[in-house]
């Protein structure tokens, strides 16, 4: 693919800036999502081991 | 099936030992199947007549709406679970979800927003589906300050329950409202019964990314429903064994 | 046994005058407030003003309905209630109770307001009918989001059941609109009329598994 087609893809259109916005806000949402919670159990995690 | 499921990992102790070994691989893989669905649907199919590029929302959209409703309907079916045969894990299982839930509703809408700006010119309207799921994010908010607000969690739990089966008569409210009143909102392109409205080359991808979708979000929720056992189940004995 | 129970029930609201009288007369403040924050002379369409009575009704009757259960609870005759395995029918009456004190005087004070602006008589009786049907049901919801926050005495409750009313809410709206344009109602009413009988009889139930939850 050479540079024209790349940019042409990657900007989708007059009104392809909405979707990336949604893009980036859906990945930072899923991402945030399983970070938090991995973050959660392994906190417990600690606490009980402390506990012992 | 759901409940046949849970009633295989019907103890927290088993239930967990199951989840924490398949949880990541499953996340990762659904995570990938989406990736490449949405890829699929944003580069290899062409651009809406009518709307341009922008409808490539759908595929984040239609999967998020769909997960919203569906969520609520397996939320609903855990907490009768609980009710009927007092089972505690699927007392953990449902609280779980309900934060999940709210997240892929909020989600939901705000796709929804952002897509209505260039093909409606409105950012919101108060028709009956839009709206509805509104409501739908309101009850899922209100079922998590309910349980929250709670100290002895038994009772959290009882009431979470009664709540969500009540609730549930929401969901298929803005399946109907769609039919009932003819508003901004388009009907349904995809019905169980009639043929699709939508050309196959969307269909696709479409049908694709709802799927993978439903895989990433239930990996979620397994990770959810892991973290309120181990701080429900935190001074059992089988605990320290992990 | 019933008889006896209901007429006890009917004299201790009657007896607390402000509880019912109270929410009557705040509805009346509430709704009159309505036109002269509006342009009275500006042709208002007679919608907002139902819609206006709509609202006030849910708000009024969540007021109302916020020492339901709490007196009998302090004093401890919701637990004895409890222990003789009365407590679904004392629920169900207590709901009865106050739609009657409360819930119809607020359909005919409503009624009264819309004939004095010129609403046609046809539409007012309309709106009353769907009030008395619709405070029954705003009432067994409000009393179930009392009965959940009980000991607490926070609004929550009550937060949490205003989402269940909203497809009522809509109902009423949609019926407002066919009723202004002669369509005819009996869809919107027949599945008004049937919200009403499944609610009032099976909150009572869920009400009671509730309260049984609470005083364990």
């Amino acid at each position: 693919m050479n540079q024209d087609s790349l940019t042409n893809m990657l900007s989708m259109g007059d009104h392809g800036v909405y979707v990336w916005i949604v893009v980036v806000v859906l990945f930072v949402i899923l991402g945030s999502t399983i970070i938090l919670l991995n973050r959660k159990i392994r906190q417990v995690k600690k606490e009980i081991n402390e506990e012992r | 099936m759901i409940k046949k499921f849970f009633h295989q990992f019907a103890s927290p102790k088993s239930y967990f030992a199951i989840a924490n070994k398949f949880v990541k691989p499953f996340l990762v893989f659904f995570f990938l199947l989406y990736i490449s669905a949405l890829a699929w649907g944003l580069f290899f199919t062409p651009p809406d007549a009518v709307q341009g590029d922008s409808y490539r929302i759908i595929y984040m959209h239609v999967p998020a709406s769909f997960m919203a409703q569906i969520l609520f309907v397996v939320m609903a079916i855990t907490s009768a679970v609980f009710l009927i045969w007092k089972l505690k894990l699927a007392a953990y299982v449902s609280k779980s979800i309900a934060p999940i839930g709210a997240i892929v509703t909020f989600f939901a809408l705000f796709s929804g927003s952002i897509w209505g700006i260039p093909t409606w010119g409105t950012w919101w309207q108060w028709d009956a589906r839009i709206t509805s799921t509104l409501i739908l994010l309101i009850m899922y908010l209100g079922l998590i300050s309910l349980h929250a607000s709670f100290e002895n969690k038994e009772k959290a739990d009882k009431f979470f329950s009664v709540l969500v089966l009540i609730g549930v008569v929401n969901i298929p409210i803005i399946k109907k409202s769609v039919d009932w009143w003819s508003t901004l909102h388009q009907s349904a392109s995809i019905t169980l019964t009639s043929k699709p409205a939508i050309d196959p080359v969307m269909l696709y991808p479409l049908m694709f990314s709802i799927v993978s979708f439903i895989g990433l979000i239930f990996g979620l929720v397994i990770l959810s429903s892991q973290n309120e056992i181990l701080k429900r189940e935190k001074y059992k004995s089988w605990i320290k064994n992990i | 046994m019933d008889s006896n129970i209901l007429f006890i029930e009917i004299y201790k609201l009657f007896k607390r005058r402000r509880a019912w009288v109270g929410p009557v007369l705040v509805f009346l403040l509430i709704i009159i407030s309505f036109p002269l924050t509006l342009d009275i002379n500006s042709d208002n369409p007679p919608q907002i003003y139902l819609s206006f009575i709509w609202i006030s009704t849910l708000l009024v009757t969540m007021l109302g309905t916020e020492l339901i259960f709490s007196e009998d609870f302090e004093d401890g005759t919701l637990e004895q209630y409890a222990v003789n395995n009365h407590l679904t029918e004392i629920v169900f009456y207590k709901i009865l109770v106050h739609w009657v004190l409360i819930g119809i005087p607020l359909a005919f004070v409503a009624f009264l307001f819309t004939l004095s602006l010129d609403i046609s008589i046809h539409i007012s009786s309309i709106t009353l009918l769907c009030l008395v049907i619709s405070n029954l049901i705003f009432i067994n919801f409000f009393s179930l989001g009392n009965a959940l926050s009980l000991k607490k005495g926070s609004i929550l409750g009550l937060l949490i059941t205003i989402p269940f009313l909203i497809p009522v809410l809509i109902v009423l709206g949609k019926m407002t609109t066919s009723a202004l344009l002669g369509l005819s109602l009996m869809g919107h009413l027949s599945l008004l009329v049937g919200v009403m009988i499944l609610v009032t009889s099976f909150i009572p139930f869920i009400i009671s598994f509730i309260l049984r939850t609470h005083l364990e």
